[in-house]
């Protein structure tokens, strides 16, 4: 099962009554789609409401969604649209078609860019959040450390990581879930615990 | 389970699983977080998104005011091939079924047929007049039997009245 196949299961869930289902997506893909739309709008509150508005008008159009392109592709015209109905709506120019591609603004490296539509508070947590996650992926254990790297950096499989480790698939497993859970005990202090902060 | 919840986000666990896991997602708050915090590490580490961007808060209260959605189920891609299959084995298996009756009942029609025949002819033959046929005429009517156009007709009609026509003579 790939990850097209996870989000499809997702979106048949959501598509028959169940909201958890839609808000693990939405958990999935909003920070990606935040960055989308950085490209287009400043205002850190701004993206956050047309992210959110975006999802809320995904979730009104699940059932035309019939899963013959990837949910996050769907998902992303939504989200451009909305944020070009927002632009126009508040007076200011919609970018065009051919200034805006999907595909593209996967590749596209906005590091500079976060920093402009970032309050300094985000900033600030930003920056913390990836100095923990950055420090303690380099205090793991190196077998951890490549294994994790290999699969959110390279986005290999776990057959491919057994075979360049040379372990097995099962082992690569048990790794990769360490080195997970290692770095989110780092990180859980810092986005809180309580109901309010988290799902 | 978080362990499980690490490879289904990978797409690396078997579907049997990845059911339970869905399962524990809905009604496991640890589980979501962990979901969350999984994907955070994963976007931080490719730099993929605005890293503190969190809809949690907001999001969940939108969205209970929405309705449900009850969209009719479609067949998926991913199904399409196993359906095909189901389809073409339990048309094979009915084809099959009705193969067997179908032979079961062709040999019923054809005992039917045998005896409709043999009723019919016996009816036919009880309506023919009676000739005091002497045995010149049953020698020559039996040698030109063939050439009598009624031969098609009536099946073995003819050949029947010659020999209880015999029988009958004999027994006189």
């Amino acid at each position: 099962m790939g990850d097209r196949e996870i989000d499809q299961q997702l979106v048949e869930r959501a598509q028959h009554g169940d909201k958890h289902a839609f808000e693990l997506l939405v958990i999935k893909y909003q920070r990606k789609l935040g960055r989308l739309l950085s490209r287009f709008i400043r205002d850190a509150t701004e993206i956050e409401d047309v992210t959110q508005e975006a999802f809320i008008k995904a979730y009104r159009a699940l059932p035309s969604f019939r899963g013959e392109s990837a949910f996050y592709t769907w998902l992303y015209r939504i989200g451009i649209n909305t944020a070009k109905n927002y632009l126009v709506a508040m007076g200011r120019r919609a970018p065009t078609t051919t200034e805006f591609d999907v595909a593209e603004a996967e590749m596209f490296e906005d590091g500079e860019q976060l920093k402009d539509v970032n309050t300094p508070e985000n900033e600030l947590m930003s920056k913390q959040i990836a100095k923990t996650v950055n420090q303690t992926l380099q205090n793991l254990p190196g077998e951890l450390r490549t294994a994790i790297t290999l699969r959110e950096i390279e986005g290999l499989s776990y057959e491919d990581i057994a075979t360049i480790m040379g372990c097995p698939i099962g082992t690569v497993r048990s790794r990769i879930f360490r080195a997970r859970e290692a770095i989110a005990e780092k990180l859980r202090p810092m986005l809180g615990t309580s109901k309010d902060k988290r799902w | 389970m978080k362990y499980d919840l690490s490879a289904f986000m990978d797409g690396e666990l078997e579907p049997d699983a990845a059911k339970a896991v869905l399962a524990e997602l809905k009604r496991n708050k640890e589980m979501r977080d962990a979901w969350l915090d999984y994907h955070l590490i994963g976007d931080v580490m490719r730099q993929t998104g605005i890293i503190t961007l969190n809809l949690s808060e907001g999001f969940r209260d939108k969205l209970a005011l929405e309705p449900a959605i009850l969209a009719p189920r479609r067949p998926m891609r991913t199904r399409t091939k196993i359906a095909a299959l189901s389809a073409a084995a339990s048309l094979a298996a009915v084809a099959a079924v009705a193969w067997v009756v179908l032979q079961g009942n062709a040999d019923k029609v054809k005992e039917d047929k045998i005896a409709a025949t043999v009723q019919s002819n016996a009816a036919m033959l009880a309506s023919l007049p009676r000739y005091p046929f002497n045995s010149t005429t049953r020698e020559y009517l039996l040698a030109h039997q063939e050439f009598s156009p009624s031969t098609t007709m009536q099946g073995v009609a003819p050949y029947i009245r010659t020999v209880s026509d015999g029988g009958e003579e004999a027994n006189r």
